[in-house]
């Protein structure tokens, strides 16, 4: 239900908080194995909570796109760059969204935020990428 | 906002923070606002305690890093929360340095206290 067409983005701020709270448990337990396609679903879903204004909303869905990323990586490892190409792409483009000088400041501190993220889960699974994508105006 | 610094520089390696994310602390340094100035000392810690090398933690830079961030401690109006931070930040930089009879650190110490 969770995952289900709009249901997410019609949600109040805390209903959209604590799911995501919710996925980041599900991300963070090892017990648990989640499927690429849900992977895949909480990923549009993060994509979708990063264009909010929110700083809460900034905080939690960071972390769940860059783990649920991660994992996603992670499962492809075995397949050729060209196919994950545009997930990273979809990722660079999100961060430089998040950090266009016409978002709020709160926005820009969460894309700063963001970028630590990935760098903490491995999300785009090489550091040289991260660095290509990231650390060129560093 | 520099608090994640730490996770960036782990991932990239010794040599590439040093070259791109050493410089962006020290230009956090500069910044008019203290609690940024405040980040930019934690991170210069947890950066020489566990990313950058020896060499450059024992260099004169690092000693000059250390010792502006000892004059900006002096300089900024803190409230005791900051003040204190900085001052268990300060003690573990100065075990990292592991400079015991370096009279800049001394002088600086001394200055503090």
């Amino acid at each position: 239900m969770l995952l289900k067409g709009n249901w997410l983005k019609n949600q109040s701020e805390y209903m959209q908080i604590l799911t995501g709270e919710a996925f980041l448990i599900l991300l963070k337990c090892e017990q648990v194995l989640l499927t690429e396609r849900v992977l895949i679903q909480i990923k549009i879903e993060a994509i979708r909570m990063l264009q909010q204004w929110s700083a809460d909303i900034l905080e939690i869905w960071t972390e769940v796109y860059t783990m649920a990323l991660s994992e996603i990586v992670k499962l492809n490892r075995k397949q050729p760059v060209a196919e994950l190409e545009s997930l990273f792409l979809e990722c660079k483009q999100t961060v430089q969204k998040m950090s266009d000088r016409n978002q709020t400041i709160k926005v820009r501190l969460k894309a700063a935020s963001l970028v630590g993220q990935l760098a903490k889960y491995d999300s785009l699974g090489d550091p040289e990428r991260f660095k290509s994508f990231f650390l060129q105006k560093l | 906002m520099c608090s994640h610094l730490i996770h960036v520089s782990r991932y990239i390696g010794q040599a590439s923070s040093e070259e791109k994310v050493l410089p962006e602390i020290k230009e956090l340094l500069e910044d008019e606002e203290g609690e940024v100035v405040t980040e930019a000392i934690v991170q210069f810690q947890k950066h020489i305690a566990s990313v950058f090398s020896d060499e450059l933690v024992q260099a004169q830079d690092a000693l000059d890093i250390f010792q502006k961030f000892c004059d900006l401690t002096l300089e900024h109006d803190m409230c005791m929360i900051d003040l204190a931070i900085l001052l268990k930040k300060l003690g573990k930089i100065i075990v990292s340095m592991n400079r015991p009879t370096e009279p800049g650190i001394l002088q600086r110490i001394g200055k503090l206290v």
